[in-house]
């Protein structure tokens, strides 16, 4: 490394010029402002030819002497100079030393112990899916009245960050990255018992223009189930927003997102 | 050198591509003592109390309508309506019309249409039950055995994903030596991976082996030879091994291999691997040659430029390290290596003598990236922007837009960080585990509503659901409080980013804790209630009342779920920014000494200078100096005498002497 040649060659007429600038920086009279104080740097190991130097931050206050090896030590260190450490230090195979931008061991992803979980949670979610698998198969067997839920997506430039569907508070279904519906697309369809119930839309959308333009929305509907009938309900999700296209240059723009939902009833069809 | 550090980010490259890595969370077993691994049996006895009060469908089923609904399960599979899927097939396989036909296809296909559904959906308990049901039935080798091929296939996939590896091998060791050979590759796939994860590299050398290129897993099995082999110091056997994954000559000619999305991922990983390992032995040439193989659309081109602009470095080729780290900005991406290639490109101008152009880019380093530094040790005290900030890095997303931060993250200090976050794969593995355990959460809600409509049903004979009543509930009242924390939460950020006070900052603080203490109690409290002692009998209002039950006692191990997660997703998340703030920490003491570095190397240019000046060698600005043409102004031209004059030229004064 040609660097580190430079810096052989060069350590001894840096220490007499640095000596000059620390001694030039000590002599300044105090400035009216103070200094922010410094950030300490993490993870310095103190037995590294940079340790040295990390504390350069650090000691901004007290007059420093620049050493062979780049790093700082006290004005008051009398004592002989120490050899540069970078000339014993650990070379590799062949010779060649490290290079400095090699990352340390600790930089790496070690295992987290974030303790011993107390619940089995293969066991929580299979049981919750049973359950739930067993009641929505018993209640498609004992109702007549159906729900059938479609959802289509309109606008040239909103993308579908996040679609939940819930009913009754419940999520029925959560819409895949990416999600697109340019027609009517089924995401529901159960027997359900007749009367009211709640369809609720969480929708996130941002502009393919300008993702940083982004807005969610969330909509509760009640719709009527008749006894013996499907009720189809037919759920639009516009988006005629120009904010990722108008804001960036005229600074003015709208969000219009707008959830429209459309419910209609038939005969149930027969149960297989 | 960096062959050295980076040869250990080997083994992290195939966790992404192939599977996450780290300790397992949870038991898992499938075979829980005590509880039907299935979970069927509950739903056959609601079947039987269905038909002693002669209530669902009675009518056999045909052939064509099992083949049918099994067809309309991976359909809705497909489209994602993974939880109608569950139900329907449940109630199919359970069903006592489906007898006559589970041991042909057609019953096969819808025990397989289930036992996916339910792995789709993250149960992985009853999945596993149902495949191993598939596999151990009667006759389920005979012939193609399309559907015992399906389970085993899904049952590794479920092995890996899981990370448990014995219970995946316990589910497969039904499968027969006769089996086909692609199958008999998945299993030793498994058995390598789990020879891998107990740290018995012989025995998953072994196993990897045994994996052939009808295999889908055979591209990331050599791969992983060739890595235990090198970890072994065995570097030409493992060279070897990469070679026949990254083979830039493979042509039609060549032995086919099952190659899907995830080859060309392997491959590339196993051309980085090659580099490496001769980048590691001081073969540079090679080394630049098998970077130079990865391809332009490859996610890992950034990681191949910066790695082989080091290798040109230390060969002492500046220029060929410097055409790379060109091409790598010309890529004009965000990449996980741009704090490093920075100082790198510093330190290709500090051994080209460039000192002054080195100087500027380590003082621009330092000003861009210390905010970034602090930004990340801020981000570490704050749960919320920092799990929003993982999450837009795990998802490729804008992490400038996290809100969550507080006007006091700047977004391109965001941005950085996102860039540099180098995720460890156990995180996604939590965020996913989350995500399933709140969907599931979510459907439990309408589960207990559709369990008292039902009882009503029974009870009125048909009677009509009582009007939805919109009122507010204890999950609003939850997230109202909640969002309003979240508001008061970011306005202590940006009074901590603005320069507020410790002291001032301090009890807003500590009072904040104590607030979102008091919330986190109220929502559990509001979530548990007393457990009741659980239905006995097999009537169907017996039935529906013993799974209500059920459902109210989940409350409380779901919370103790929810807090698990959450625990372990923080500790990751801290981690990953703990390793950012580290590495910055390193790069920015590096920047610190090149800037030194480039102040002794000026200073020593000039005694040069200086020197070379008491020899009596002019320098060459100074030479330069005396060219008249530097001092004329634009509008002026200067022609130089050419030796032109002719002897008897007339010079103005012709005879005077």
């Amino acid at each position: 490394m040609r660097a580190m040649a430079t810096r052989h060659v060069t350590v001894a007429l840096g220490v007499a010029a640095c000596c000059v600038v620390a001694v030039v920086a000590f002599a300044k009279p105090p400035q009216g402002k103070p200094k922010p104080q410094a950030v300490a740097d993490a993870g310095v190991d103190t037995t590294s030819a940079d340790a040295s130097a990390a504390g350069a931050g650090a000691q901004g206050s007290s007059p420093t002497t620049i050493t062979m090896d780049g790093g700082v030590a006290s004005s008051g260190d009398t004592g002989p100079v120490p050899p540069p450490s970078m000339l014993h230090g650990d070379f590799g195979d062949g010779g060649v030393r490290p290079s400095p931008l090699n990352p340390a061991p600790n930089e790496f992803a070690q295992g987290i112990d974030a303790g011993a979980p107390t619940v089995d949670y293969d066991k929580l979610v299979a049981d919750i899916a049973a359950l739930r698998a067993r009641v929505a198969a018993v209640g498609d067997n004992l109702f007549h009245s159906r729900i059938a839920i479609h959802v289509r997506i309109d606008g040239d430039h909103g993308l579908i960050g996040r679609l939940v569907v819930s009913l009754d508070d419940g999520a029925v279904y959560t819409a895949p990255p990416n999600f697109k519906a340019d027609d009517y697309q089924e995401i529901y369809a159960h027997a359900l018992a007749p009367g009211r119930h709640a369809i609720t839309v969480d929708v996130e959308r941002k502009d393919n223009r300008n993702d940083g333009f982004r807005n969610s929305q969330r909509t509760r509907f009640t719709v009527e189930i008749p006894r013996d009938q499907e009720l189809g309900v037919q759920i639009k999700i516009g988006d005629d927003s120009d904010m990722g296209k108008d804001f960036p240059s005229d600074k003015s723009g709208s969000y219009d997102l707008r959830v429209r939902v459309k419910a209609e009833s038939h005969a149930a069809p027969g149960k297989k | 050198m960096r062959a050295r550090g980076t040869l250990a980010a080997l083994l992290v490259g195939i966790a992404a591509s192939a599977g996450a890595t780290g300790e397992p969370q949870g038991t898992g077993g499938a075979h829980t003592s005590g509880v039907d691994p299935t979970r069927g049996t509950q739903m056959h006895t609601y079947q039987e109390a269905l038909a002693a009060r002669k209530l669902g469908s009675m009518l056999p089923l045909s052939l064509d309508d099992v083949q049918t609904r099994a067809a309309e399960g991976e359909d809705l599979l497909r489209a994602g309506r993974v939880d109608e899927a569950v139900s329907r097939m449940v109630d199919l396989v359970e069903s006592p019309q489906i007898v006559p036909f589970v041991n042909d296809e057609a019953g096969r296909a819808v025990i397989f249409a289930l036992a996916d559904a339910y792995a789709h959906a993250g149960a992985y308990q009853p999945a596993r039950a149902y495949f191993r049901k598939l596999l151990e039935q009667p006759g389920a080798w005979d012939k193609v055995a399309t559907y015992a091929r399906r389970a085993v296939r899904r049952l590794v996939e479920i092995g890996i994903e899981s990370e448990h590896y014995d219970e995946a091998l316990d589910d497969l060791k039904g499968v027969p030596p006769s089996a086909p050979e692609e199958t008999r590759g998945e299993v030793s796939y498994l058995m390598g991976r789990a020879a891998e994860a107990r740290h018995d590299p012989d025995a998953a050398l072994a196993a990897y082996a045994a994996v052939t290129q009808r295999s889908r897993f055979w591209a990331q099995a050599t791969y992983l030879q060739g890595l235990i082999l090198v970890e072994k110091k065995q570097y030409k056997e493992g060279e070897n091994m990469f070679c026949k994954v990254a083979d830039p000559k493979r042509a039609t000619t060549s032995t086919p291999v099952y190659a899907d999305e995830r080859f060309f991922a392997v491959r590339d990983l196993a051309r980085l691997a090659l580099g490496r390992v001769a980048h590691e032995q001081y073969r540079f040439d090679d080394s630049r040659y098998y970077y130079y193989l990865v391809p332009r659309d490859s996610d890992r081109l950034a990681e191949a430029l910066y790695e082989a602009a080091t290798s040109r470095y230390e060969k002492k080729d500046y220029q060929g390290a410097r055409e790379l780290l060109d091409e790598l900005k010309g890529l004009q991406i965000h990449h996980p290596y741009e704090d490093e290639a920075w100082i790198l490109d510093s330190y290709i101008d500090l051994a080209q003598c460039k000192f002054k152009p080195a100087d500027d880019k380590l003082l621009k380093f330092i000003a861009l990236y210390e905010p970034v530094r602090d930004a990340a040790r801020r981000v570490q005290n704050d749960e919320r922007a920092m799990n929003a900030l993982l999450a837009a890095a795990r998802e490729g997303g804008d992490a400038g837009n996290n809100e969550e931060g507080g006007a006091a993250l700047s977004k391109e200090a965001l941005r950085a960080i996102a860039a540099l976050l180098r995720i460890d794969p156990a995180y996604g593995v939590v965020v996913r585990q989350r995500a399933v355990l709140e969907h599931e959460v979510s459907g439990l809600h309408l589960t207990v509503g559709s369990l008292g409509d039902i009882r009503q049903q029974l009870a009125t004979n048909g009677g009509v659901r009582p009007a939805q009543v919109d009122k507010v509930t204890d999950d609003d009242r939850a997230r109202d409080a909640k969002d309003a924390l979240d508001g008061v939460r970011r306005m202590v950020s940006d009074l901590e980013g603005n320069g507020a006070g410790a002291s001032q900052v301090a009890p807003l603080k500590e009072e904040l804790g104590k607030l979102q203490v008091r919330v986190a109690a109220a929502h559990a409290a509001s979530g548990t209630t007393q457990p009741t002692e659980q239905t006995a009998g097999t009537d169907l209002p017996d039935l529906l009342r013993s799974d209500e039950q059920t459902a109210t006692r989940y409350a409380e191990p779901i919370e103790q779920a929810r807090a698990e997660l959450s625990r372990t997703e923080n500790a990751l998340a801290r981690d990953s920014l703990r390793r950012v703030d580290l590495r910055l920490s390193r790069l920015l003491r590096r920047a610190r000494l090149g800037r030194i570095e480039s102040v002794l190397g000026r200073k020593r240019a000039l005694e040069i200078e200086i020197e070379a000046i008491n020899n009596g060698f002019l320098p060459q600005d100074a030479v330069d100096a005396l060219d008249a043409a530097r001092f004329l102004k634009d509008s002026e031209e200067y022609w130089p005498f050419e030796g032109d004059d002719w002897p008897d030229e007339f010079i103005g004064s012709e005879g005077l002497k």
